[in-house]
């Protein structure tokens, strides 16, 4: 990992009783849970399975699997950051308009080369990583002290 | 004596307008109770502890004890042995700077009054650093008066020194027994090449950064540099009586180091930082011939997370040496606690950023090196003088 300063000081070296990257990964999970809700709820979903060429009940486990790939890495690269138990959320809010920005807005619009949604499911989409940004920066404090080793 | 310290520097900038209270900017003020539990959870007994001197010394004989009482009562529940750090590179704003002549008598009854409040403390630090706060302060324009001129730093380094005499003084007639670590930044000027112009610079250099230990231990300075005093405005009865005051009893030179106080002086008669050269063991020598007082090892850290707990052990194995060579090292410190702000660009303006030296981050998660000292600790806890006790009966081959 690259050793800039500003990954020094938030210490992307974990400390002796961290486990960031599972934090993380479970994080996602709970985290992608309302964001995936807000799709289904709003027919966003729907939408996405018909430009991703997937079955409808499929494209629900992706997004998932997708989100807590995202929050394995929040966890590992911004470890100290993201235990701020004050600014989290909004540090979270921020890592969710990332990932949005990187997955559906360009990445994937750039694999089918048309955007995945339009519209009122574009904004849902949006809204659903903001939603995931700001459950996982809140809850991933709490999450990783469940998850401490000792210091011994 | 194993220890760690809570960082709490409160120096002002930009003339007064931002005071940068590390205590503040830590979030100690917060979370003092957890902080301290942390220290006991490591297996730390000793905890260099600086009271924030500007918003507790409120006016002449005026003192705001509130938060300070609380500290001091779970200090006493937990079994913690503080090192009050009286005054950390700051003054209150009524007393403006260390410009100010009135400075060491007023900081006096503050330590007077203190040590009256808190009999059961029996080590102090009364004045940090001291060299460090009058050249930031008053000949590199950083922190406080903000001056650039040889007679401002000669001016705060009388006073800072007055004031380290005078609360000694003070705190020994409330306490008779008391201990003093009198900490100061290790220093050492390397001339880049045989210019006798960089040559002299060094020289001076290395004859400077003695000037605070010298008048508080009355040791006599070299002829030029007690002329440097006298031609920026030290008076000679005052050098006479610095010399002849006796702070030395029950006192303890604290060596703090760091990799970056080792300089050089470049062909621009600049000094840089030079990394470590001869390390904490040959810079800690030279002040031990000097003053031939226990040292300790008062403050270190290394603001890498992956290399500070190799730094942590090179620090240990410098002080095994030194011991085993004959100097009396009673005491080992890795500086601070927490991580601190601001400290990379040496308290110079109000950025917020964050510091990574802590053995805890600023969450109160550990960083390896947290881990590391608890291993060290552990395995060292025996050791011959690590208790404060020893310090009673110890004598200093050639001691002063």
């Amino acid at each position: 990992m690259p050793d800039i300063p500003f990954m020094r000081a938030h210490g992307h070296v974990p400390g002796p009783t961290q486990r960031p990257t599972a934090a993380g990964i479970i994080d996602g999970i709970v985290a992608g849970i309302p964001a995936v809700a807000l799709l289904w709820i709003s027919g966003a979903l729907d939408v996405m399975s018909r430009s991703l060429k997937l079955p409808e009940l499929l494209v629900p486990e992706l997004q998932l699997l997708a989100l807590a790939i995202a929050g394995a890495f929040y966890g590992r690269v911004f470890g100290r950051a993201a235990n701020d138990r004050d600014g989290g959320w909004l540090f979270g809010m921020s890592y969710g308009f990332l990932v949005w920005m990187l997955g559906p807005a360009t990445l994937l619009q750039w694999v089918l080369r048309a955007p995945l949604a339009v519209g009122r499911p574009a904004l849902m989409l949006f809204g659903a990583h903001l939603i995931y940004g700001m459950t996982l920066g809140f809850l991933f404090p709490h999450i990783h002290t469940l998850l401490q080793r000792d210091l011994e | 004596m194993f220890a760690t310290g809570i960082e709490c520097s409160y120096p002002t900038v930009e003339n007064g307008r931002w005071r940068l209270d590390q205590l503040a900017e830590t979030k100690h003020y917060q979370f003092w109770r957890r902080d301290l539990e942390l220290v006991r959870e490591l297996g730390l007994k000793y905890l260099r502890y600086g009271p924030p001197l500007h918003f507790m010394h409120l006016g002449e004989e005026k003192y705001e004890w509130s938060f300070m009482d609380r500290v001091a009562d779970t200090m006493q529940q937990l079994g913690i042995v503080p090192i009050m750090d009286l005054c950390h590179f700051g003054v209150p704003h009524w007393i403006g700077n260390f410009q100010n002549a009135d400075f060491p008598t007023l900081f006096a009854q503050y330590a007077a009054s203190f040590a009256k409040r808190y009999r059961w403390v029996q080590f102090y630090t009364p004045v940090n650093e001291m060299y460090v706060t009058a050249r930031l302060s008053a000949l590199e324009g950083l922190w406080n008066e903000q001056l650039r001129s040889d007679r401002g730093f000669v001016t705060a380094i009388r006073h800072v020194a007055a004031a380290s005499v005078l609360a000694a003084e003070a705190i020994r007639r409330e306490r008779p027994d008391a201990i003093f670590v009198n900490s100061e930044s290790s220093e050492f000027y390397q001339p880049c090449c045989p210019d006798r112009e960089i040559v002299r610079i060094a020289d001076f250099e290395n004859q400077r950064r003695f000037i605070a230990l010298d008048l508080l231990y009355g040791v006599p300075v070299r002829e030029d540099v007690r002329q440097y005093l006298f031609a920026n405005g030290m008076p000679r009865e005052e050098y006479e009586w610095f010399m002849n005051q006796d702070v030395k009893g029950r006192a303890v030179l604290g060596v703090d180091y760091y990799k970056w106080n080792e300089k050089l002086i470049d062909s621009d008669g600049k000094p840089e930082s030079l990394g470590e050269l001869f390390g904490w063991y040959v810079i800690t020598k030279q002040y031990y011939d000097r003053y031939r007082r226990p040292v300790m090892h008062t403050e270190t850290n290394c603001p890498d997370a992956k290399e500070a707990p190799g730094w942590l052990w090179r620090q240990w194995h410098n002080v095994r040496l030194i011991r085993e060579h004959g100097v009396p090292v009673v005491g080992f410190t890795w500086y601070s606690l927490q991580d601190q702000v601001d400290w990379d660009i040496g308290l110079s303006k109000p950025l917020g950023n964050v510091f990574p030296v802590g053995l805890y981050d600023l969450n109160r998660e550990p960083r390896p090196v947290a881990q590391a000292y608890k291993y060290l600790i552990s395995m060292y806890r025996n050791e011959t003088l690590s208790e404060a006790e020893n310090l009673e009966n110890l004598e200093v081959p050639g001691g002063r």
